[in-house]
């Protein structure tokens, strides 16, 4: 059975890296003793994937991993038992099925959802100077080369509440965009460094029936 | 607390910022007002600190305390400490985030010498002096573990040693400590009190003389001579039920679980061999409890059953045994490490180490039958040789081979004994039908300078110069070259040098430690920080002359700044062992009859 998880990561384990979530969780399914399924081969571990890295130093409230059970598990038993294998920072907001011949986890996201609060310059850099442009050229680092990259078609939509700033940035296969990368481009353009920068990923997105919706929807409880 | 929004800022800037967050699952989380408040230390980064179970298990025995509440600390890397330094940001507990210098006490944990300088950067660090005649209240500094046997070159830093065994000192002083606490606390006082509770030593109520010559002429003071504790019961010491759980990857990412303490061989180089006597058990169900415990806790599904010679465990074969029966089908796997070579031909070693395969380690130490006499590895070439084919056999292609160089007595004929079993070793794997090995023959040779520890026989003994270490390994690499399969590898002596000076030194060379601090040593023992001269130019600036620790052979009748501090092993019996070492001849396992080393009434007992 696959079941999806979706989870926050808040407070100071937004300073773990997305290796170290992993292995956080591959754990927490382990001390759970669910009847996990393993892979195959010579030295079998339990299947688990997740659905888009986030850079360190975010707060999350929507990330998502799957996994599967070599038999059928009560998805709110799932629930409660994870609760108690993860330290506190770490949320279980859902646990779901999802339905057969889903796509693999990793394919999913289309899209994040980030609120980011770094001041009244940053929310009036995004409205005024980034959005109305067509594009926006940064230099970034890539193997050790630099290249300009153009990260406006990254960022769909901006909505902005006074300091808050809520952008869905959209996943291609030609990559995608760290807001932190976004930050760095807005302090450079201003020639000032934001004292306070939160930033969180609300959630994942995925596309159903061609409209864009949080991967959550597609579960099954 | 310190200023968490300044430590949010500066975590984004350095590597592995998991190491600096706290917030493990398993933490113990109380009230920051109880009467006391403790912090382990562990002079070392958190991956390489959190690897050690010891610590952890006294964090979760100290917090069984109503009255106290303890708390971690690691030593920041290079990257972090220069952010903390630039936020002002003071070294601080994981726990609460609090400064360490308000903690009533911090205990280190001090298991290599290459560790003093780290843990004098944490005190550094955390804004506390390092000298103890420079601190008049709290935190205390205690210090444990297998340095705390020869604690002098860093008397002058440490209020308190704890020698032997924690679990049941750390408690008799810390209700010693509630008592000075609630009536005014004095640390004159209190260190006088605490220097006659058994295990524990105050060097600042001590007094050391030398003759003229430099070496000791008399060391006297309060509670002399500390004796070492220990627990006799090794099935009914504390164990938790859970665990601090790192949130990132560390060193030993498994559970170790230790099957016993001690070692019955006796071979001659090997400080615990002597420190942690008398051999003492744990039980199969008692391990077995232990296991699931840990399992449930963790989550790994690694055991290691740890001790420093696995197969002399007394019901070695019930103990594999039960623990494949228990956790077959659970997909918990439970490995076998610091098998000797002659336990090799058994069934056990097969059935433990088949789970994955690896490689197999050996450490036949010395080449040479009269050499390995001398050092009292008393295996035979056969027996190497007999395992070394059953692991052939049994499907291995890896072999990793420990020697050391600059043992007592040995030549360039022993050296060349070593490449001679080595080659043996390799007609081993080729006499073998092509159809039955497997893989690419992989022989790792490594060759490690010998250090003289305090409390072994070989105390007295000096090190190998420089010359002579780089004319052995010249001859080695000469010898080795060509071998098909094999790689030699050796290591750099200045390091062994210094773990030498301050394995062997007395306090004088605390000025050391300090100028070296100075001069920007810390974690000495990652290859890449060690500076040869920083210690140099320290040794200069003090006016000592390491080579007087390094060099010397000792006179068995001189004192040795160490004397004062009792392991249970009689002198006497180091004496008479070193001399037989001379004579070549061997002291058979003490399971097989008593040699008397000292700890005869305690055997009696257990």
């Amino acid at each position: 059975m696959r079941i999806f998880v979706k989870y926050s990561k808040k407070g100071m384990l937004r300073f773990l890296g997305h290796l170290d979530t992993q292995r956080l969780f591959m754990r927490a399914l382990r001390r759970s003793r669910l009847p996990l399924k393993y892979s195959e081969g010579f030295s079998p571990k339990p299947e688990i994937s997740f659905a888009y890295p986030l850079s360190v130093g975010i707060e999350t409230e929507g990330d998502y991993f799957e996994f599967s059970t070599a038999v059928d598990v009560d998805t709110e038993a799932i629930s409660s038992v994870l609760h108690l294998n993860v330290p506190d920072g770490i949320g279980i907001s859902a646990v779901g099925r999802v339905a057969d011949g889903t796509d693999k986890i990793m394919n999913l996201p289309k899209a994040s959802r980030y609120t980011i609060c770094a001041g009244q310059a940053f929310s009036d850099w995004m409205s005024g100077r980034f959005m109305p442009s067509g594009s926006y050229m940064i230099k970034r680092i890539k193997k050790g080369k630099e290249t300009l990259s153009d990260i406006r078609p990254f960022v769909r939509s901006v909505e902005i509440d006074g300091e808050n700033c809520t952008i869905l940035i959209e996943h291609t296969s030609g990559g995608s965009l760290s807001p932190m990368v976004l930050l760095g481009a807005a302090e450079e353009d201003l020639d000032e460094v934001f004292p306070e920068k939160a930033v969180t990923r609300t959630d994942i997105y995925t596309i159903i029936d061609g409209a864009l919706c949080p991967i959550e929807d597609i579960f099954i409880f | 607390m310190i200023d968490l929004r300044k430590l949010e800022k500066i975590l984004p800037l350095v590597e592995k910022p998991g190491r600096y967050i706290g917030n493990e699952l398993g933490i113990v989380k109380k009230d920051t007002d109880l009467p006391i408040r403790f912090l382990y230390a562990f002079p070392d980064v958190y991956e390489v600190g959190m690897s050690n179970l010891g610590h952890i298990i006294l964090y979760h025995l100290t917090n069984e305390r109503e009255d106290t509440y303890a708390e971690r600390v690691y030593c920041p890397f290079r990257d972090m400490q220069e952010q903390m330094k630039k936020e002002g940001i003071p070294l601080y507990s994981l726990e609460t985030y609090t400064e360490i210098d308000r903690f009533d006490m911090i205990g280190f944990n001090l298991s290599y010498e290459m560790c003093y300088t780290t843990f004098l950067k944490m005190l550094e660090l955390g804004n506390i002096p390092i000298r103890s005649s420079d601190r008049d209240g709290t935190p205390l500094i205690v210090a444990g573990g297998t340095c705390a046997f020869n604690p002098e070159p860093l008397a002058d830093f440490v209020d308190i040693f704890i020698v032997g065994e924690g679990e049941e000192v750390n408690d008799e002083l810390l209700d010693l400590y509630r008592i000075h606490k609630e009536k005014g606390f004095s640390k004159q006082e209190f260190l006088k009190e605490a220097a006659h509770i058994e295990g524990i030593y105050v060097p600042s109520l001590t007094e050391v003389e030398y003759n003229p010559d430099g070496t000791v002429r008399n060391i006297k003071g309060e509670g002399l001579p500390v004796r070492k504790r220990i627990m006799e019961d090794m099935d009914h010491s504390y164990f938790p039920d859970t665990l601090v759980m790192p949130n990132i990857e560390i060193v030993h990412d498994r559970i170790v679980l230790e099957i016993f303490r001690g070692c019955t061989r006796g071979c001659r180089f090997c400080q615990a061999g002597y420190v942690y006597r008398p051999v003492r058990e744990k039980s199969i169900d008692t391990l077995l409890e232990q296991a699931h415990k840990l399992v449930d806790a963790t989550g790994y599904d690694e055991i290691t059953l740890s001790s420093l010679s696995s197969g002399d465990y007394s019901r070695i074969n019930e103990l594999c045994d039960r623990f494949i029966d228990e956790f077959s089908g659970t997909r918990v796997y439970a490995s076998l490490p610091s098998l000797r070579v002659d336990s090799f031909k058994e069934e056990y070693a097969k059935k433990m180490q088949n789970v994955r395969k690896t490689g197999f380690t050996f450490a036949p130490e010395a080449g040479t039958q009269r050499l390995r006499n001398v050092i009292n590895k008393d295996f035979t070439e056969e027996q190497i040789l007999t395992g070394v084919r059953y692991a052939f056999e049994s499907g291995a292609s890896t072999l990793k081979l420990y020697f050391m160089i600059g043992l007592p007595t040995e030549t360039d004929e022993d050296l060349i004994g070593m490449v001679e079993l080595v080659k043996k070793i390799q007609g081993i794997y080729f006499s073998m039908p092509r159809e039955e090995r497997t893989g690419k023959l992989k022989i790792n040779v490594s060759a490690s300078t010998f250090v003289p520890k305090p409390f072994t026989p070989f105390q007295w003994v000096r090190q190998a110069t420089h010359d002579e270490i780089v004319h052995k390994q010249q001859v080695l690499r000469d010898a080795f070259r060509g071998l098909k399969g094999v790689s030699f590898a050796y290591f750099d002596s200045p390091l062994s040098y210094l773990e030498t000076v301050f394995a062997r030194g007395d306090r004088r060379l605390c000025k050391v430690l300090e100028y070296a601090l100075e001069n920007g040593a810390q974690f000495d023992s990652w290859q890449e920080y060690f500076n040869r001269e920083y210690f140099d130019d320290a040794f200069k600036r003090a006016g000592i002359d390491p080579d007087f620790y390094v060099f010397r052979e000792m006179s068995t009748g001189e004192i040795l700044p160490w004397d004062h501090i009792s392991c249970g092993v009689t002198k006497e019996y180091m004496i008479r062992e070193y001399e037989k070492s001379l004579r070549e001849e061997t002291t058979d396992d003490c399971r097989n009859g008593c040699h008397g080393c000292g700890f005869q009434k305690v055997c009696a007992r257990l």
